[in-house]
């Protein structure tokens, strides 16, 4: 299983939403990260198909999705940063509205529906209205909704919006269940989010792909670069000098994580920290407004 | 302040505001004109005569009552004008005879032993409107002027009702839309929040609407100037026609003035009860009908009740009395409370009152209480259903359409049985002598019409000869049967002449099913209605919730999702038409004995259709063509409904554009008002481009049908 995007790009007029962008993804996760505005919503349209391309394709299984049109969406969840539900429907009436638009049989629809729900844990509630839900279950029932046809192909926006610590790692772990021979896209400004689970990150901005490799290898190419130190200067200082990550209180001091630039020295009383992948996200995004 | 400016930039700033405000202003415009159209044919006419006794001057009445005697029958436009001319120089030379005629039957009564006594209240309530009109000190000329222009611009209450309908539009986005969008909950939360911004909202609002009814009046204004001409608002009121009971001395300018003042005040109950509904039930739908309501029972009241007291005060202390100002200032009414007596102008004040009391409750209802009511049905199995059946289940029972539906069929049926026949004198002899003589031409129907004839010849010559007064007068009474039978002769005549089947019809009992009527407005109102409100929330409802675009990147998203909208919303409209044909139909049959049989073509209105059809297949025909035609224009609003971005807008376009119409069409003359009417209840449309319009309709419709079928991509592309 492969989608494949060649010379994809999408522009509003003069402006390049998207540009040029050639991109090969095979079965796995993959998280996409960028700040507003880099054209992470237009990439998501285009692959769900709520947009039409200005240039270049999208093959799925090296067809063109518009040629297969009704074939690839048969093979398609999506699931938007809104919640699209309708507060007067069932919890399972509204996965079985779901399932009667995304044209499955009724026989595989209310056995996949009943099973799903009990996957993200909404079974005790799938007789309630949809308005009685709190956000974090009609965030798990959008969720469920997109995963209902078994689909192949899952674009996921900001699917943790919402959520407590506990359900987020629930949710974590569902996506990465389901991510078995599919093609699971996230896109989201939790970086820790994807950090875990997701086999490929790509960093989009200003509608180019600036980055296209695994967590590990992202964070690796800051390893030696991000640097504890206590903070015993104004905070203003050392943002004027270094990118700062984080800062936290421990033990009533003040600790500032930095990423120093690839020239410079280890800062003086700085102790080195192995690099995440919001190291990584700063690293590329930080100096944008 | 600053509250009301953003308020007030945030309303108009909606590009829908801006054009919905622009349709009702430029359909009160066209209306108007159209009101005034009616009098075009004589209008060069009357203004003529008008100029000819404004140079004359002087006493013009005796010259006018020459001219009214020596005119000539055969000219139609110098009599109407004549007739109105007449009536202008009454108004002024009659005005003091008719304030004496108020002080004799004063002085009359006095003279009668229960009136005399100063006691009783009657006796004070007489007095006291004899003082009035006798302190009466007109200081302006009574000036003889061209008032037609005047006299309507003053009676136009078609522009009220457009007003009404805008201020519905208004209340639904600055108050509902807000609301379901969450952004009150949301201003709640800030320190001016809530008393403070809905009082700036309330007061955008009634600003928006009391500037649409100054803008209107205005353009009528205008209009009116421009039709008729000129005339002079320093003349006092009591020159018009109609306007000779004000109580008080004021110029017409002065009494124009009066006028928006007290519409202006007629506006500010209207917004504090339609923002009262709008945030106490949460719903446009609920907040259209209590307004509707309000001014259903103040129309209601002010031609159902007379008399003083209590009635008086709720026949003229309403919101449509003061709308209009004529009820309020036209005449000098005491309202009476026992011994207590209060002038209706002073009406304002427990209005007023209720209007502050409306602006108290509305301003404390600030914040839905969101009751989360958790229903768990156990042991339900509830198996996956097609998209249709869902689609249903939302229109029907999720956006009310099942509470639409019967209160449709309840107003229906309400208005059918109100309904009565219209049975003038010769329709009620004529149908006398079917029963008489029977309802097919036979060999003895010429025996029978000779006999009766020669019998009224009879009638004729006794009449001639009878000196006693009761005697000649039933013999009169008598001759009228022979309307009757000469329409019953002229129908035979006709019959044989156009080679149709023998049969005479008793054409009255066929109104219900074929004729203009209460009945066939009710029914397109009905419909019309049940569209405005129906087929935005059915496509809006994906809007608001986002599932448009779930909806988009699902197989079934496109046209099996629009084909299973279409079908819900059909299952709605097919049945509705066909239970008020059949509302209407058992309700003729049952009261009386229609031959269904007959070819339509003997009924007056087809008769030169040539329709040979029996009367109950055209019938049934007819209400098949109507569904088609609905469903024509169904699709075309769905079209409407899944592009346009704001529900209000299209319901607002629905309602003025159609229901609005066919609510004036049978008190205007403009025959496109029936426009709409004719085009739901085909049995009455009579034009070509009627048809020309029908046919594009379809065309239309077909059009967007294939579209959504056949062009997938266009429904998946551009967001």
């Amino acid at each position: 299983m492969m989608l494949e995007l060649k010379n994809l790009k999408k522009s509003y007029g003069n402006k390049e939403a998207l540009k040029p962008l050639n991109l090969q993804l095979s079965s796995g996760i993959y998280g996409l990260l960028g700040p507003n505005g880099a054209g992470k919503s237009t990439f998501m349209k285009l692959i769900s198909m709520l947009l039409e391309p200005s240039g270049g394709e999208i093959l799925f299984d090296g067809k063109d999705i518009r040629v297969l049109k009704k074939d690839f969406l048969k093979v398609l969840g999506y699931m938007p940063q809104q919640t699209c539900l309708y507060p007067e429907f069932g919890v399972l009436e509204y996965l079985y509205y779901i399932g009667a638009l995304k044209g499955m049989e009724r026989k595989v629809l209310f056995g996949a529906a009943e099973e799903l729900l009990e996957k993200v844990r909404l079974s005790n509630v799938k007789n309630q209205k949809i308005k009685t839900l709190s956000g974090g279950m009609q965030q798990r029932l959008m969720l469920a909704q997109a995963l209902l046809n078994q689909p192949k192909m899952v674009i996921l926006d900001e699917p943790t919006a919402g959520l407590d610590p506990k359900k987020r790692i629930e949710m974590r772990n569902l996506i990465a269940e389901y991510a078995r021979d599919r093609i699971i896209i996230i896109a989201t400004h939790v970086v820790s989010d994807v950090e875990l689970i997701a086999n490929k990150i790509l960093m989009l901005d200003h509608g180019s792909l600036v980055a296209e490799n695994t967590a590990w290898e992202l964070t690796e190419q800051l390893n030696g670069r991000v640097f504890e130190m206590e903070l015993n200067v104004p905070l203003e200082k050392l943002e004027a000098r270094y990118k700062v990550s984080s800062v936290c209180h421990r033990k009533g001091n003040i600790y500032a994580k930095v990423i120093v630039g690839e020239e410079e020295k280890q800062p003086e009383n700085g102790k080195e920290v192995y690099p995440d992948l919001e190291d990584v996200y700063l690293c590329y995004f930080g100096g944008e407004e | 302040m600053r509250l009301i400016w953003y308020e007030w930039k945030k309303l108009w700033k909606n590009a829908s505001v801006l054009k919905t405000f622009l349709f009702f202003f430029i359909l009160s415009g066209i209306v108007f004109w159209s009101d005034l159209g009616k009098n075009e044919e004589w209008l060069s006419e009357y203004l003529h005569i008008h100029s000819i006794l404004e140079e004359k001057g002087g006493d013009v009445s005796a010259w006018l009552d020459e001219k009214i005697e020596t005119q000539s029958t055969a000219d139609y436009e110098e009599w109407v004008a004549l007739e109105q001319i007449s009536r202008e120089v009454k108004a002024i030379d009659g005005y003091e005879a008719y304030r004496a005629s108020i002080q004799n039957q004063y002085e009359k009564n006095q003279e009668i032993s229960i009136f005399s006594d100063s006691e009783w209240n009657q006796t004070d309530y007489m007095r006291r409107i004899a003082e009035t009109y006798k302190e009466l000190r007109i200081t302006a000329p009574m000036q003889l002027q061209p008032y037609l222009g005047v006299e309507h611009l003053l009676d136009f209450y078609a522009g009220d009702l457009l007003a009404v309908i805008f201020l519905i539009y208004l209340v639904s986005v600055v108050f509902c839309q807000e609301e379901k969008t969450g952004k009150t909950d949301f201003a709640c939360a800030m320190y001016y929040g809530k008393t403070r911004l809905f009082l700036a909202k309330l007061f955008v609002v009634y600003i928006s609407f009391t500037a649409y009814i100054l803008f209107a009046f205005f353009l009528n204004f205008v209009l009116e100037e421009a039709f008729v001409g000129p005339v002079s608002f320093s003349a006092a009121i009591q020159s018009v026609p109609q306007y000779f009971a004000v109580p008080y001395a004021w110029t017409i300018g002065k009494y124009i003035f009066v006028c928006i003042v007290l519409k202006v005040f007629a506006a500010a109950i209207l917004t504090a009860a339609a923002v009262v509904f709008a945030r106490r039930f949460h719903s446009v739908i609920l907040m259209a009908a209590g307004i509707t309501g309000i001014l259903g029972f103040s129309i209601w009241a002010g031609s159902f009740f007379g008399g003083g007291g209590l009635t008086a005060a709720v026949r003229i202390w309403n919101v449509w009395s003061f709308l209009r100002g004529k009820p309020v200032i036209g005449t000098y009414e005491l309202i009476r409370f026992g011994n207590f007596m209060i002038e209706s102008v002073w009406g304002f004040l427990p209005l007023l009152v209720l209007t502050i009391g409306m602006i108290m409750i509305a301003g404390t209802g600030s914040r839905r209480e969101r009751k989360r009511k958790i229903k768990i049905k156990k042991g339900t199995n509830k198996k996956p259903h097609t998209l249709f059946y869902y689609e249903v289940k939302k229109m029907w029972i999720y956006q009310r359409g099942i509470f639409f539906f019967a209160a449709c069929i309840l107003l229906q049926g309400l208005t059918v049985r109100q309904y009565r026949d219209y049975l003038g004198t010769e329709e009620y002899y004529y149908q006398q002598y079917i029963d008489r003589f029977g309802d097919r031409i036979t060999k003895q129907t010429a025996a029978d019409i000779a006999a009766e004839e020669d019998y009224f010849s009879n009638i004729e010559r006794e009449l001639m000869q009878e000196e006693n007064v009761y005697r000649a007068d039933a013999l009169q009474k008598e001759l009228e049967r022979r309307m009757g039978l000469e329409k019953y002769v002229n129908r035979m005549e006709a019959l044989k002449n156009d080679e149709k089947e023998g049969i005479f019809l008793k054409d009255v009992q066929y109104s219900i099913l074929f004729c203009f009527t209460e009945v066939s407005r009710m029914m397109v109102l009905l419909l019309c209605i049940s569209f405005a409100f129906l087929i935005p929330a059915v496509f809006q409802k994906e809007k608001e919730t986002h599932a448009e675009v779930l909806q988009r990147t699902s197989v079934c998203g496109g046209a099996k999702l629009w084909n299973a909208k279409i079908a819900a919303l059909h299952l709605y409209t097919i049945p509705l038409i066909a239970v008020f044909g059949i509302i209407s139909f058992v309700r003729a049959v049952s009261e009386y004995d229609l031959k269904l049989l007959a070819p339509a073509d003997c009924l007056p209105q087809y008769w030169s259709s040539d329709i040979k059809l029996p009367v109950i297949v055209f019938f049934v025909t007819g209400i098949i063509v109507q569904c088609v035609s609905a469903s024509a224009v169904l699709i075309l609003l769905s079209a409407f409904g899944k592009r346009v971005k704001n529900q209000y807008m299209l319901t607002g376009m629905i309602l003025g554009g159609a229901v609005v119409p066919t609510l004036l069409s049978p008190y205007l003359s403009a025959r496109w008002l029936r426009m709409i009417h004719d085009f739901f209840f085909v049995f009455t449309y009579q034009s070509q481009w009627m048809m020309a319009g029908l046919l594009f309709i379809f065309a239309a419709a077909a059009a967007i049908t294939g579209k959504e079928i056949l062009c997938r991509e266009k429904n998946m592309a551009g967001s």
